[in-house]
């Protein structure tokens, strides 16, 4: 079992109900791969650093998932390629403890990353929590 | 952007909570590591120890490849 973390950029010019389409091809390309989704996220409209295909915008989608068989990833791959919508994409290999929590409800979401952050950070020193989050 | 000043003492080995920070997600956080050009800027001028400026570049090059970062910005442009 492997698992991968995929970002990709769309066409911010795209309608919410095509771009909800094309998200959800692209998730059961994943699936068709026998992969299982752990998490998936919309990062929303972005200004890119740079133009891709002389767009200035992208909207920005994170995925991570569980793979059995590697070689697969090679036809998600083609996927992006050929999917005119996809500006740019990135696959990483990630190890397990970087999966992120599943989504919960919005406002539940809230809270919960609240809780959730110092679970994380107990490994870390805890004199050391305080100080960065009264950075942000 | 970048000024963590001359601090020959690496950030991430003060503040180990800072480590997990190094990730292309966290874009934001590694602009304090370019240049308004778009360098990135070498461990001798940023005390950051060797082993998190590997990671480091690492990263800002992910951010890159997904325009989160620039490659290169102009300065005669803006």
């Amino acid at each position: 079992m492997v698992f991968y973390e995929t970002t990709y950029i769309l066409h911010s010019a795209l309608q919410e109900g095509r771009l909800n389409d094309i998200i959800s091809v692209i998730e059961n390309k994943i699936k068709s791969l026998g992969a299982n989704i752990v998490y998936s996220d919309n990062w929303g409209r972005k200004k890119l650093a740079y133009m891709i295909n002389k767009e200035k915008y992208g909207t920005y989608i994170f995925v991570q998932f569980s793979l059995k068989d590697s070689d697969k990833l090679k036809e998600l791959s083609a996927e992006f390629e050929h999917n005119p919508n996809v500006l740019r994409y990135l696959n990483i290999r990630i190890e397990e403890e970087d999966l992120m929590e599943p989504k919960q409800q919005d406002k539940q979401e809230k809270e919960t990353k609240k809780t959730e952050a110092p679970v994380v950070e107990d490994k870390l020193d805890d004199s050391n929590n305080t100080a960065v989050e009264e950075k942000k | 952007m970048a000024i963590l000043g001359k601090s020959k003492i690496c950030p991430f080995k003060e503040d180990s909570s800072l480590i997990k920070k190094i990730n292309y997600k966290e874009y934001k956080f590694l602009r304090k590591f370019i240049t308004d050009q778009g360098k990135i800027i070498p461990a001798h001028v940023t005390g950051v120890s060797a082993k998190y400026q590997r990671m480091l570049t690492r990263e800002v090059k992910k951010a890159r490849i997904l325009a989160l970062l620039p490659f290169v910005v102009d300065p005669r442009q803006n």
